[in-house]
């Protein structure tokens, strides 16, 4: 007999592969719309902040230079730096400064501020970068065979090394890390500004509590995945576990992994203060640190300003990332 | 008479702590069609698990034979061996079975690869084909989740047959079909057996579909087999009360 055709019309339910392309590219776009005025409305709060916070840095800075403060000189350095004139004033000159890539001129040393950011940004960047590839090789494989061998020997061990790591605080494991291979085994130095034998114990001090939750995650996502129904079917097919675990299961897990990875790369960028400042490690983290307790406003707005441009465009990339991997999230736009 | 292919003997199995098989017996021979009916919660599904070995369900007694060998007694690596080339699934709810995110050539692929075969396009359309797909290429290049529940249903059907397995599960293979396409592909599922010497083993809650196609049936109710015999037999001369009534409640598939 002849079987009955499934008819053309109700082929596709969803959308054909271009509709499903320009549905993305709407996304993106209302993503970088969204993005601007995420960034404009920062840029005005940390300005008002800055603005709001107690402290002169006129006074400030005439004070580092050991002279004795008198009214007048005061208001002249005011007048000098631009002190006295309106707030919108100020905040839209240097608004427009910033889209041109001037942050200002700092006001300890009276440098440019966006030469100092970049030189932060890069150096923390390679720390960030390092840190976060020692996590993931080392988070991958132990979260995927803790889950594969669930309850098995190594799911405990790993179990205990992870919470040990992840309830461990950075500034602690980074004078561990540091009395053990640079005052017992004298394997690096205790700063080494640059370089990349300076770069080891400050990843491994992040990357050690980053890899700890990240073999729980990826340990509790490829459990939730391994119990779907089409592993199950899989299974049935008689298809190859290695196929179900690498081709389905990580894949399909990978979309939340990523978007924890992407949160946590923010974190990293500006999270790493503590590290950079026990390591000496020139990153943005340390030069933020000491612009606070010089009080160097033009720096400080310039770092949470980057910072917060990253974070966001971090997470769109990881929104994009994730649409691509599981395709019917961008469906039912 | 044809050889034995699975042989079921006085079975008793559970889930959890709860018994849900009781002294279950029947044999099916090579190319043989039995059909298992009854109501929802009587351990039909069960019964296709523990042939199946993936899910926890716990043989207690009696045994399973395939081809001789004990199913429960084996190890699991083993038991997972038989699936698909030997042993195929028509499962129950057919999008499931299916990666949601990925393109069906994919699946596909995996699925005869792990076979030990060579995969080939061209097979693989043929075998949507034979199912009633139409556009087989463009549904090789859709995720499942665009696709609707009866064409699921199809893809499924196709890829259980691919490996071109010598005993075939089916759970209420045809549930998600409308009633024409349903007999359908029963007679689809039906003429494949014949042609290739398939077994069949299916569990299904429609007598009709039983009749049309079924060597022998057994009926199952509360986790026994009340009633098994020749397909003929059974829908003339029901022995059992039970039966009877289910007889009766039957709508007719002409």
């Amino acid at each position: 007999m002849q079987i009955p055709m499934a008819d053309d019309y109700t082929f596709f339910r969803h959308r054909r592969r271009d509709q499903y392309v320009i549905n993305m590219m709407r996304r993106i776009l209302l993503r970088i719309i969204q993005l601007i005025f995420i960034l404009l409305i920062l840029s005005f709060l940390v300005f008002l902040l800055m603005y709001l916070a107690p402290g002169d840095a006129a006074e400030k800075r005439l004070m580092s230079q050991g002279v004795a403060v008198t009214k007048e000189m005061l208001t002249a350095e005011r007048e000098r730096m631009g002190l006295l004139r309106p707030f919108f004033v100020r905040y839209g000159e240097w608004l427009f400064g910033v889209l041109r890539g001037d942050f200002g001129l700092s006001v300890k040393d009276d440098l440019p501020v966006a030469p100092k950011l970049l030189a932060g940004l890069k150096n923390t960047t390679a720390l960030a970068g390092g840190s976060l590839l020692l996590t993931l090789l080392f988070a991958f494989p132990a979260g995927i065979l803790s889950a594969v061998r669930q309850g098995g020997i190594p799911d405990h061990i790993l179990r205990i090394l992870s919470f040990a790591g992840n309830s461990m605080p950075n500034f602690l494991l980074s004078i561990l890390l540091m009395y053990a291979f640079c005052v017992r085994i004298r394997l690096f130095p205790i700063i080494a500004e640059g370089g990349i034998e300076g770069l080891v114990l400050p990843s491994l001090s992040l990357a050690i509590p980053m890899a700890s939750r990240f073999i729980r995650q990826i340990r509790a996502e490829i459990l939730t995945e391994l119990s779907a129904e089409y592993v199950r079917g899989m299974r049935a097919r008689g298809v190859k576990e290695r196929y179900i675990l690498f081709g389905n299961v990580l894949r399909n897990a990978s979309g939340h992994i990523l978007t924890t990875i992407g949160l946590q790369v923010g974190t990293l960028m500006g999270g790493s203060v503590v590290v950079e400042s026990i390591f000496r490690w020139p990153g943005i983290g340390k030069l933020v640190m000491d612009s606070i307790t010089a009080r160097d406003y033009p720096v400080i707005m310039g770092f949470v300003l980057v910072m917060g441009t990253i974070y966001v465009v971090i997470n769109l990339l990881t929104d994009i990332a994730y649409r691509v991997l599981d395709p019917r999230t961008s469906t039912h736009a | 008479m044809a050889k034995e292919l699975l042989k079921i003997r006085n079975l008793y199995a559970s889930y959890g702590e709860e018994p849900v098989l009781l002294d279950i017996s029947f044999d099916i021979p090579e190319g043989g069609i039995f059909c298992i009916v009854g109501e929802s919660g009587s351990g039909k599904s069960t019964l296709l698990k523990a042939v199946l070995g993936l899910d926890r369900v716990l043989v207690t007694g009696g045994d399973i034979l395939y081809e001789g060998r004990s199913l429960p007694g084996m190890p699991d690596r083993e038991h997972r061996k038989l699936l698909g080339r030997e042993i195929g699934l028509i499962p129950q709810n057919p999008a499931g079975s299916f990666n949601p995110t990925r393109r069906l050539r994919a699946q596909i692929r995996e699925t005869v690869e792990s076979q030990g075969m060579a995969y080939s396009e061209k097979a693989a359309v043929e075998a949507f084909g034979a199912v009633g797909l139409t556009n087989p290429e463009k549904v090789l290049s859709s995720r499942p989740y665009e696709l609707s529940g009866g064409m699921n249903q199809r893809i499924a059907i196709a890829a259980a047959l691919l490996p071109e397995p010598r005993l075939l599960l089916c759970d209420e293979a045809t549930s998600a079909l409308d009633v024409v396409t349903a007999g359908a592909v029963v007679d689809e599922l039906f003429s494949l057996s014949r042609s290739r010497n398939t077994a069949l083993l299916m569990v299904t809650h429609h007598l009709g579909i039983a009749k049309r196609m079924s060597d022998r049936i057994g009926i199952m109710k509360d986790g026994q087999l009340i009633e098994t015999g020749s397909t003929e037999e059974v829908l003339a001369r029901p022995r059992e009360e039970y039966t009877r009534r289910l007889l009766a409640a039957v709508p007719r598939l002409s």
